[in-house]
């Protein structure tokens, strides 16, 4: 709760919400546990100390509303920016222990219940923060955070994943030895890719070649079906994507016939912004300006395996996973064609709009 | 690029607010100056037309080349006054006034037969006969109470429309 104080002085308001990102260090100095010289020890101690700062909308006392609603609304606006939850908590309880009119006002509230929940995401926290990648290429120092159970070699199952850059597939690689369907690039990239890759078993295609979806979408039956082969991880986006948004999946991914493990992978844009505009520069370029940032902070969360439904199409499977890691990276989706980014919208598209505007317009003048 | 821009300050939203009339939360604002500084890729101050066409949605609208005569080489400020037709606190008469800016092609404040004829063309492509579109227009004049001779302002405009508002909103994510 906001003490009124600030909002009784008779001028604007102007809020900022501050927030930390704890895979770094956990700002939060609890005066209780440690004096103020352990906690400062600390934060130098850390890597970094990691914030985002919003700069909110000034706001003046609206008329009619008193202080302590003045301060709520302020508390709405700060809480919802920087993601944090409200609690009817008042913050001196830190000090002292509640009065009795305490515990009669806030019987509904079941303080042991909010303490164990509290206790137990601490942990999972430790635990999580304890798989940080060590292994990641030194050259671009990664700071990876992994969520949820590690894929499980299994027959007849694929990965799907959002597709930001190409060390999407490092960072899962590292964890996983995934198989993977790629494009071959030009230069020494195409080299790496044919002696490196080729050890792992990867599955090439041709954006350009038309006949090449046949091709391909038969060597992922066939991969998929053999029982030696890694895991195969696919991008349904079949391009790289800014890492705000996701646009429309290929089918291709969800008529395996198989498992469908959705993978989200989010990058904190605080230190480098990971996408690769391919249209803009060469993966060379792109792998310079990774290197020579600070780090690559990204996180990735394993999903639960989800299975064709009874009556679903491949379109909409598609879909549905795609909510699945929309909704869990924090990304928009869009009803977007990836590869509008490789080349301008055909005429056929703007004409199909004429077509149904014609037809309905003809259609009212038969009518009359 | 691809990061976010430069920092607005608090001064420079509250007059990009005041000169759409406050029709932008200071947040959407915000996210327009993001998106604008995307597109404008070697950051002139203005969209050019090829990079607007590079928004896919943008180029698959049969009336984008209009629409790009209106919003071609528009700074920040007149950009989001543009825009400000679509969001929804915008009034009637605000929006219709766009739609009336985009059948008046040669801007002389009144639209004729000829201009409504050139924009359904851009809007039947090749599946409507010119004939039918006269027909078409033709009854639509007559049913309003006009000829074809008639020439349109924006007061008939808005008559027309009645206490209908066309369906033109467009809400801003903000980030």
């Amino acid at each position: 709760m906001f003490k009124k104080g600030a909002f009784e002085l008779d001028c604007t308001v102007c809020p900022i919400a501050i927030k930390y990102n704890k895979i770094f260090v956990d700002a939060f100095w609890n005066s209780r546990k440690q004096s103020f010289t352990m906690h400062l020890l600390q934060l130098m101690t850390s890597w970094a100390v990691v914030c985002e700062v919003w700069y909110l909308e000034p706001q003046t006392i609206r008329l009619g509303e008193t202080a302590i609603e003045f301060a709520e609304r302020v508390r709405d606006m700060i809480s919802h920016r920087a993601g944090l939850k409200k609690v009817p908590w008042d913050g001196y309880l830190k000090y002292s222990r509640p009065s009795s009119k305490h515990s009669e006002r806030n019987s509904k509230i079941s303080s042991d219940l909010s303490w164990k929940s509290l206790l137990a995401v601490a942990e999972i926290g430790r635990v999580l923060v304890e798989m940080i990648c060590s292994f990641f290429v030194a050259s671009w120092t990664g700071v990876v955070r992994y969520h949820g159970p590690r894929p499980s070699i299994r027959p007849k199952q694929v990965y799907v994943a959002n597709h930001t850059s190409m060390i999407d597939f490092i960072v899962l690689e590292q964890m996983t030895a995934f198989a993977v369907i790629m494009q071959k690039h030009p230069g020494w990239v195409g080299l790496l890719q044919s002696t490196i890759l080729e050890s792992v078993g990867c599955i090439w295609f041709n954006r350009s070649e038309a006949k090449d979806r046949e091709i391909v979408a038969r060597k992922l039956r066939n991969h998929v079906q053999g029982t030696d082969n890694n895991p195969l991880l696919i991008f349904p986006e079949g391009t790289c994507v800014n890492n705000n948004y996701t646009v429309m999946f290929k089918k291709g991914a969800f008529e395996l016939d198989c498992t469908v493990c959705p993978i989200a992978i989010k990058y904190n844009k605080i230190f480098v912004d990971a996408f690769w505009n391919s249209r803009k520069q060469s993966f060379t370029m792109h792998l310079l300006q990774l290197m020579t940032s600070w780090a690559v902070v990204c996180e990735v969360w394993y999903l639960e395996p989800q299975t064709i439904r009874p009556g679903e199409t491949a379109i909409e499977f598609a879909e549905r996973v795609r909510d699945m890691i929309s909704h869990r990276a924090g990304l928009k989706k869009v009803p977007w064609d990836g590869y509008l980014k490789y080349s301008r919208p055909s005429s056929k598209h703007s004409e199909r709009k004429q077509q149904s505007f014609a037809e309905s317009i003809l259609a009212r003048l038969e009518d009359k | 690029m691809g990061n976010t821009s430069s920092m607005l300050t608090q001064y420079d939203i509250e007059e990009v607010q005041s000169h759409c009339q406050d029709l932008f939360e200071q947040q959407e604002i915000l996210s327009l100056y993001q998106r604008f500084c995307q597109l404008d890729r070697n950051a002139k101050g203005f969209i050019s037309s090829d990079e607007f066409l590079s928004v896919p949605e943008f180029a698959m609208n049969p009336l984008s080349l209009r629409l790009l005569k209106m919003v071609d080489g528009l700074n920040f400020k007149d950009f989001v006054a543009f825009l400000s037709a679509f969001s929804a606190k915008a009034s009637l008469k605000q929006k219709v006034k766009l739609i009336f800016q985009v059948y008046d092609s040669d801007c002389n404040g009144k639209v004729s037969f000829k201009d409504i004829i050139e924009v359904l063309r851009d809007l039947s492509g090749s599946f409507m006969s010119d004939e039918q579109r006269e027909q078409v227009l033709s009854q639509v004049l007559n049913e309003a109470g006009y000829t074809n001779d008639s020439f349109l302002t924006l007061e008939d405009f808005i008559k027309v429309f009645g206490s209908c508002k066309p369906e033109m909103d467009v809400e801003i994510p903000v980030d």
